[in-house]
């Protein structure tokens, strides 16, 4: 075998995003080692750059006509490509966050930019991640930067404490999720690849075994606790709470992401077995997150952690779509995510910016905002009233996507109850809405009656603003105008023949013929074409 | 030849005794070794099913390569973040590290 | 003709939000400009609703009229129509009126004019959007539109348990609209065919089974809004904070969007669960009008007293729409007409006179009549209005449910009789504590307290200007009620006949329906007493 023809065999020109991602990562690593100190006026640049060019290679290879490269081990399907796309999105909006912020914590900015390219290289992987080694390092090179991320801040011990738990919990979790995969690949009689263990699966032709039972309980434990679904939620709010708030925003969104990504494409294309097993599970972890997220949140008094019990309830919503598992569910998963990544970094960017101003997170010192600093009340109530779904704002047509979704198949218990749930979270958004909005000059807090003159000329704060400017507009306009986000969502859901084939096994559960097995062979013929 | 069973029996329980550890240990760097017991239960699970199920290819012991590198990393990464909460904290025990309400 | 193509509806719903979005801009020092600027776009929009009504509008149409439909989020099947027929005309007319006073009454407001012309431009757009969409998803989106903004003013300008107020309003606000999305989606993807629209939902089949529990759902939601006894306890609490224009626009529209959707869904969708239900609306009718009547008898606090003779009022319109005739129906849209314009100058004057007293206490008011006699003038007239004096709108809306009701075929005469009399009580209780009110207000000894701290101008002429507009209309419609009936007569006629034919219809057909004795002899609790 020559090398051309090798070449040609592992299709590689599908990564060439990561490709783009890895060459920025590089120069950022050497740039910094040769010009020093120096450097951070241009690093963080040369990685928006790099990262926006990792997203024109993606919208390049939308539509591919080979998507399975590197033997099968890497799936780049239009779905891949949507989650890569936001992966990469929320690491270019953490970047403008964290300029200013690294730099008054008196760190280094180039290392802090290596690792969170490393962790969305790693994010990017898992979402197209196609054999079981892939997904196990794809998901340990974005869970260890993640560790960093969070423990960045080396001399406060509220980051190390929250790194500390962070990699305890996401350690144990991915070990337990790795013995749910040696099981797979055991009961698989030796199969790494996703569609071969599925097969292999349907041809045993056992109805729903206790083996593959087994495997999925500890897989699912792995993909909860990266999606921070509750039970397995308890890490977020202290690693939430601790972590440099650009970390957070990353975790929040990037990592979150990258989780679903791994969640639909290892339960969709693995256990159709046990279909029925891996539903029940999820419309419980659903549930859960939904009203636990959104209760415990109503008595939080930092704002990082009702943020982050916040997104453990989104991630319930989310959960809504995958477990629905139409056409319109996935779609409407996806729609959420797009505009989850405006309106929540756009949220963390407004904390960001007020701690760096003020030095605190604490709820109760938002108190009068609106006299000192009437734009980034705007900004923040715009993104929190979003993340409440209230309309006319994006969140609002998220959640009622995904409503009309879970409607639509006929899942009537989880819309009620994320109804009723998200009518609770209008109230702790809203508590900080008033906060900010309604309290008197004579009942501001210390924090704001000290409020510094707004400047935008200090050095990093520029990118944020016109960050935070682009996201609170794309959170006001992405609902009104929605349709191209729609349209983008439901062909990733369309154009991908993992997940019609799944849609077309739901539609037709009763089927005389096992059917995993026209599934299968169907995936399987078009991802080799 | 010891059969199968046998390495999948041993690999259970010592992914029960990591689990243990995991559970009870109040010393950082006890629960850092018993996460390692966990990642070497999947290892001899690994080992075993690919010699016994997949010995032409023997994927899974390349997994297993993977398995033990990135568990290096994994430590790596650990131990240095317990060396800066020792660096602040003057302790490693589990129970001191109440910062953030758990 | 252009002139019809024009799209009035779309126009005059998004002018005044468009217009709101551009007050940050405008350089204002004193205040001043910025009430001129939303006066003038206020009534740049009435004029626009008026022309388009003279225009645009055919009173024997029964069926819709400027008609717009675009497609909005095809995925969701969300359109962006907008019509008007009869029921929604007079309702949309009296939004422009009321809503162009109410900023005519918001003179006096100097704290952040700026946010306050704003959500008032903003709820101008989302009232007038309720009463125009044809959309049940887009109904939706409008009626939840209204929640901030109604929030923010009633917890920025409001009295002292503003907080309070505007948490309640907002949590059952919201809990009650949750029940709509669920109805609607419901109904949506009943039977065959997915849409929402209004006219498409109206026409298909449904189960009696099934119309209870939508009824049910959109009692619920439009129960809070009207209210309807025991929903209501959070109006008196937000009318007893608000401020005179907020307050003007929570009587004269908010209220009216209750009854609005419920004679729009509740009856003109699901006629055989009307016919079930309608016994039930008599009852929670005849309740709130003597219930909240003998309430507001005890109320000391001015703005309460007013709130609680509100509910008693839509306790008419409760009833009309019960009656299952169209005087009594007509009734009804007249009587929230009446009520709009009555209720909006009975909170504007309370308005005026705590401006002047700065108490709303009865206790502490008492003879100032002699120092306000234009006030005192005005009150007394409105006062009248609303006890339903001859002559005025009141008296005729009331009138014609009384009648409606007594000569209707539904129900069984002794049912009828006592429900006519317990009516009867309710009008014998409006005059004495309106009338009560009045002489603790304004007759009696002077209270010297109060002479001696306030300064008690009379009246100013822009005073006298509102509440002559206000009084205009009510005696107008009070002498020739043509006017108004003859705008929606021929929807409200074709409503009945729908309703007849299917609620009389179904019940002889369908034998083992158990509401056929409940229509023709109620053994009802009422009837018990």
């Amino acid at each position: 075998m020559d090398f051309t023809n090798l070449a040609s065999q592992l299709n590689a020109g599908i990564i060439l995003p990561e490709g783009i991602v890895v060459a920025t990562l590089l120069v950022v690593l050497v740039g910094d080692l040769i010009a020093g100190r120096a450097s951070t006026r241009w690093t963080p640049y040369a990685t928006m750059a790099g990262l926006s060019l990792a997203i024109v290679a993606l919208i390049y290879q939308w539509d591919t006509a080979t998507p399975l490269s590197f033997l099968g081990s890497f799936m780049g399907d239009d779905l891949s490509i949507v989650f890569r796309g936001i992966i990469v999105l929320s690491a270019i909006a953490t970047v403008p966050m964290s300029i200013r912020y690294i730099e008054q914590s008196g760190t280094s900015l180039a290392e802090f930019l290596v690792i969170m390219m490393t962790a969305t290289l790693g994010g990017m992987f898992l979402s197209g991640a196609n054999d079981l080694v892939t997904i196990f390092v794809a998901l340990e090179t974005l869970s260890i930067s993640s560790y960093l991320l969070t423990g960045y801040m080396k001399r406060d011990p509220r980051s190390n404490e929250a790194a500390l738990k962070y990699l305890l919990i996401g350690a144990a979790s991915s070990a337990i999720f790795l013995y749910g995969m040696s099981l797979l690949y055991g009961l698989s009689g030796g199969k790494m690849k996703l569609l071969e263990i599925s097969q292999s699966f349907v041809a045993a032709d056992s109805d729903a075994p206790i083996g593959i039972i087994v495997a999925l309980v500890f897989v699912i434990a792995g993909i909860a606790f990266k999606i921070a679904a509750v039970p397995f939620h308890q890490w977020t709010p202290d690693v939430y709470e601790g972590s440099p708030t650009p970390v957070v925003a990353f975790l929040s969104v990037g990592s979150k992401t990258a989780g679903f990504a791994l969640a639909i494409r290892l339960l969709v294309a693995v256990f159709p077995v046990v279909s029925e097993q891996w539903h029940f599970v999820f419309t419980a972890l659903a549930i859960l997150s939904m009203v636990l997220g959104n209760v415990v949140a109503l008595a939080q008094t930092s704002m990082k952690r009702l943020l982050a019990y916040s997104s453990i309830a989104q991630a319930g919503f989310l959960m809504i779509g995958l477990v629905v598992g139409t056409e319109a569910g996935y779609s409407s998963m996806i729609f959420y995510l797009l505009i989850y990544l405006f309106m929540n970094l756009g949220g963390f960017t407004c904390v960001i910016l007020f701690s760096l101003r003020t030095g605190t997170d604490q709820i109760s010192e938002y108190s009068g905002l609106y006299q000192k600093d009437p734009l980034l009340t705007l900004c923040l109530s715009i993104c929190l009233l979003s993340l409440g779904g209230i309309p006319p704002l994006a969140g609002f047509f998220g959640k009622l996507y995904i409503f009309w979704a879970g409607w639509q198949a006929g899942a009537y218990g989880l819309v009620l109850v994320g109804l009723v749930t998200s009518v609770i979270s209008i109230y702790y958004y809203i508590r900080v809405v008033k906060m900010m909005v309604v309290k008197e000059p004579q009942e501001m807090s210390d924090a704001i009656s000290n409020y510094p003159e707004v400047r935008w000329d200090l050095p990093g704060l520029r990118p944020l603003q016109v960050s935070l400017i682009l996201a609170v507009v794309a959170t006001s306009l992405a609902g009104i105008l929605s349709n191209p986000l729609f349209t983008l969502a439901n062909n990733s859901v369309s154009h991908t023949p993992l997940l019609q084939a799944a849609i077309d096994q739901q539609q037709a559960p009763k089927a005389v013929v096992p059917p995993v097995a026209t599934i299968a062979p169907a995936v399987t013929s078009v991802a080799q074409r | 030849m010891i059969p199968l069973e046998f390495y999948l029996l041993l690999a259970a329980a010592l992914f029960c005794i990591g689990i243990y550890g995991l559970v009870t240990s109040r010393n950082v760097i006890r629960v850092l070794m018993s996460i390692e017991l966990l990642l070497n239960a999947v290892n001899i699970n690994l080992m075993a099913f690919s010699n016994y199920l997949d010995p032409a290819t023997a994927t899974g012991q390349v997994f297993t390569v993977f398995v033990i590198s990135i568990a290096a990393a994994e430590a790596a990464v650990g131990l240095a973040i317990v060396l800066a909460i020792y660096r602040n904290r003057d302790t490693v025990d589990m129970e001191e590290f109440n910062l953030l309400k758990w | 003709m252009e002139l019809a193509q024009f799209p009035w509806l779309t126009v005059t719903i998004f002018l005044p939000i468009t217009a709101a979005l551009f007050i940050p801009f405008i350089p204002d020092k004193d205040g001043k400009t910025l009430r001129w600027y939303a006066l003038i776009v206020g009534l740049i929009d009435f004029v626009l609703l008026v022309a388009a009504f003279y225009l645009g509008y055919d009173f024997n149409d029964s069926g819709l009229q400027l008609v717009e439909s675009y497609t909005w989020v095809p995925q969701l099947d969300l359109k962006w129509s907008v019509g008007a027929d009869g029921l929604s005309m007079p309702l949309i007319l009296l939004t422009g009126f009321i809503s162009t006073l109410a900023i005519l009454a918001s003179w006096p407001v100097t704290l952040k004019p700026r946010l306050f012309y704003f959500l008032i431009l903003a709820m101008y757009s989302g009232q007038l959007g309720v009463f125009a969409v044809q959309d049940m998803l887009l109904f939706f989106f409008m009626w939840e539109l209204e929640l901030i903004p109604v929030y923010l003013l009633l917890s920025i300008w409001g009295g002292k348990k503003r907080l309070y107020a505007a948490t309640k309003f907002i949590l059952y606000t919201a809990g009650g609209s949750l029940f709509i999305l669920v109805a609607a989606l419901a109904m949506a993807f009943y039977g065959d065919v997915v849409s929402f629209d209004m006219s498409t939902l109206a026409a298909k089949d449904y189960t009696v089974k099934f119309q209870l529990f939508m009824y049910a759902a959109f009692l619920v939601a439009y129960a809070v809004k009207l209210p309807i006894f025991p929903l209501h306890t959070w109006l008196p609490d937000a009318h007893g904070e608000a401020t005179a224009p907020v307050h003007m626009l929570l009587a004269g529209i908010l209220l009216k969007m209750g009854g609005y959707a419920i004679i729009r869904m509740n009856l003109g969708m699901l006629p055989d669960a009307h016919a079930v239900f309608a016994p039930i609306l008599v009852i929670f009718g005849i309740i709130n009008i003597i219930y909240a009547a003998l309430t507001s008898f005890a109320q000391r606090n001015l703005k309460r007293k007013i709130a609680y003779s509100s509910i008693s009022h839509m306790g008419f319109v409760i009833i009309g729409i019960a009656s299952f005739t169209n005087l009594g129906l007509s009734g009804a849209v007249l009587q929230m007409v009446s009520h709009g314009l009555i209720g909006a100058s009975l909170f504007f004057l309370v308005g005026a006179t705590y401006d002047r007293t700065h108490t709303l206490v009865l206790n502490e008011m008492g003879g100032v009549g002699k120092k306000m006699p234009k006030i005192f003038a005005m009150f007394t007239t409105c006062s009248m209005a609303s006890l339903a004096l001859p002559g005025m709108s009141g008296f005729v809306a009331e009138l014609m449910v009384f009648v409606g009701f007594a000569t209707s075929d539904a129900y069984s005469f002794t049912f009828k009789l006592i429900a006519v009399m317990l009516m009867a009580v309710g009008v014998i209780l409006t005059p004495i504590y309106l009338l009560t009110m009045l002489r603790e207000i304004f007759y009696g000894p002077e209270n010297q307290e109060l002479i001696e701290h306030e300064a008690l101008i009379d009246a100013e002429p822009r005073e006298v200007f509102i509440i002559a507009c206000l009084l205009i209309p009510i005696i107008g419609f009070g002498l020739y009620p043509k006017m108004l009936t003859q705008i929606y007569d021929t929807t409200t006629i074709s409503l009945t006949d729908n309703l007849r034919s299917r609620a009389f219809a179904s019940t002889e057909e369908l034998q083992p329906l158990a509401f056929l004795p409940h229509l023709q002899a109620p053994e009802l609790p009422i009837t018990a007493d």
